[in-house]
């Protein structure tokens, strides 16, 4: 691994990111629309049912967290699919960057527009609603850490399948996380989904960490087995995630998929 | 110039399903030495440099660069080696300055600034530094991808068509550039063009691809003696049916392409022969162009075998 390689990820997409109208639209306006939305909403649910905080605090809570989590795998897939836009793969991959650069590259990057995007979201939450997401206090962090493995592993996939299959799926970056969006239980209890599909959710991190959030809000206890399960399986799905990265990305050399990208 | 090897390839081959891209081919290219890549669209050129590059994986064959194999040491490799292809593009909505200091960064240039201002000026570029590179024209942007590809001071360059869409003064000095680096250092070169002229000028030996086969190796000048006839062509003042007649009697393939103008084929040795006869014919000579053959010449046989 070499840093300079890296940083020369992080700057290529930073400079992107002072550019694009798009990307600074992504990374700061579709989260602000959420929050203000969102915040209306949930005010108009406690004027029917008078449960103000802790509707709250499992809404807004919910809503920012999935931010992390939606921000975190484009971030990964987007980044390769705007060198295939530009027709800068080759010149990419031409250069000593090798491709795990690519990827940890683009994972720094995603932490700092996750904390640029997080630091508007909080402050209008607190500004407009009164909400502090550091009500949830020291649990917030592993739950946050686990979120963004989660997304990570999908974003590595995402990006592997892309360079394999080329930009034919490449709505894939866009789509892909919201197949678990249902099932991750953000604004609901996972005991609202039917049983069968209560077992599938079992096996997403994101599903213990949104159940160990509300355990946090609802009795004050930490959720430690949420957590235990959220980190192993984060630790299975990022392994096979890049083992499965490697794999695509060899085939793309094989096939000469990854030489004809843009198309 | 140096008998020490850069490029060693060896059985090279890359199947594409049923489709063969690059069969069995197998060349080198010496320290200091330019060698162009020819060969018409779909011969394999590409494909060939894009495994030089680790780009694509070959099927068969061995590719070894500054004596070590491609697909084990990849990045020591790539840190000497420069490519820049007309083909490519940057990040269109980042600067050309800020598209050149993230490509030093991929180079190990721990401060690129400096020696992208020194290339900037060099290429009359400087003033463009802080435009965005989607808004270039494509002269321009391909001089700002060959910056890129100079930018860490490559021992070897991969080169595929650094002329293409520039005009012909640009061009001229692009080219003046690559001899100025090949005079002050030693830089091994790769080089596709379809400007016959200038691969003419710049390699020190062409290599023909032909459906992925190396179908010539040899020095700009060896090539074209491999082709015989030169094309003679004639302005002439006579009857149109007595130069018919001529060619007819001494068996001459004859184009009139105006009434007074005839070109035709013939052994470099017969010229001489075919304008005597003429002139013996009664018929008046007014101008005389006598055409040896170019490496256009030898790209065309070469090219339409294929067809044949």
């Amino acid at each position: 691994m070499n840093r300079l390689h890296i940083k020369g990820v992080i700057l290529e997409h930073l400079y992107h990111l002072r550019h694009s109208i798009e990307d600074l639209t992504d990374t700061f306006f579709w989260p602000t629309m959420d929050v203000i939305i969102w915040g209306f909403m949930t005010t108009y649910f406690v004027g029917l049912s008078g449960t103000l905080p802790t509707v709250i605090t499992f809404l807004l809570g919910g809503l920012i967290l999935w931010n992390v989590v939606w921000r975190a795998q484009q971030d990964v897939s987007i980044a390769l699919l705007r060198g295939a836009w530009n027709r800068n793969i080759i010149n990419l991959f031409s250069s000593p960057l090798t491709p795990w650069e690519f990827i940890i590259g683009t994972i720094i990057l995603g932490f700092i527009k996750i904390f640029l995007t997080l630091g508007v979201v909080v402050t209008l939450a607190w500004f407009l609603w009164s909400y502090n997401i550091f009500d949830l206090g020291f649990a917030l962090i592993p739950f946050f850490v686990n979120l963004i493995l989660f997304a990570w592993s999908i974003g590595i996939i995402v990006t592997g399948l892309i360079v394999r299959f080329g930009m034919r799926i490449q709505s894939l970056a866009w789509s892909l996380i919201l197949i678990f969006h249902p099932l991750s239980c953000v604004f609901y209890p996972l005991d609202t989904l039917p049983s069968f599909l209560q077992k599938v959710a079992w096996y997403l991190p994101t599903a213990h960490v949104f159940e160990g959030m509300r355990q946090v809000l609802a009795e004050g206890s930490f959720p430690y087995s949420h957590l235990i399960w959220a980190g192993g399986l984060n630790i299975i799905y990022l392994s096979c995630a890049s083992i499965l990265f490697y794999f695509l990305f060899e085939k793309a050399r094989e096939s000469g998929a990854l030489a004809r990208l843009p198309e | 110039m140096s008998q020490k090897y850069i490029i060693e390839v060896s059985k090279l081959s890359k199947k594409f399903g049923k489709f063969t891209a690059v069969n069995n081919i197998s060349f080198s290219i010496r320290e200091g030495e330019t060698v162009g890549l020819l060969g018409p669209n779909g011969a394999g050129k590409t494909t060939t440099i894009n495994m030089l590059l680790g780009i694509i994986k070959p099927t068969s064959g061995s590719i070894r660069i500054f004596s070590k194999d491609i697909q084990t040491h990849r990045g020591e490799i790539l840190e000497k080696t420069g490519f820049s292809s007309a083909y490519t593009s940057m990040q269109s909505r980042l600067s050309v300055r800020e598209n050149l200091i993230v490509f030093g960064h991929y180079y190990g240039l721990k401060n690129p600034e400096g020696k992208i201002i020194k290339l900037l000026t060099e290429f009359s570029m400087d003033k463009l530094k802080n435009k965005l590179y989607g808004a270039l024209s494509s002269g321009q942007k391909t001089r700002v991808n060959l910056i890129r590809g100079l930018m860490h001071n490559p021992k070897l360059l991969l080169l595929d068509e650094p002329t293409a869409s520039l005009d012909p003064d640009i061009a001229e000095r692009v080219r003046e550039f690559l001899f100025t680096i090949r005079r002050k250092r030693i830089i091994s070169m790769l080089y596709t063009s379809h400007n016959m002229e200038e691969v003419a000028q710049m390699c020190d030996r062409i290599i023909f691809l032909h459906e992925g086969k190396i179908v010539a190796d040899d020095t700009p000048l060896e090539l074209t003696k491999t082709i015989e006839d030169s094309l003679l062509t004639i302005h002439f003042d006579a009857p149109l049916k007595d130069i018919k007649k001529f060619a007819e009697y001494k068996g001459l393939s004859v184009k009139i392409p105006q009434p007074n103008i005839m070109t035709t084929k013939v052994s470099t040795e017969k010229v001489g022969e075919v304008l005597t006869s003429l002139a013996a014919a009664g018929v008046k000579l007014v101008d005389v162009d006598i055409a040896k053959p170019n490496l256009e010449d030898v790209f065309l046989k070469f090219a339409r075998k294929k067809k044949k």
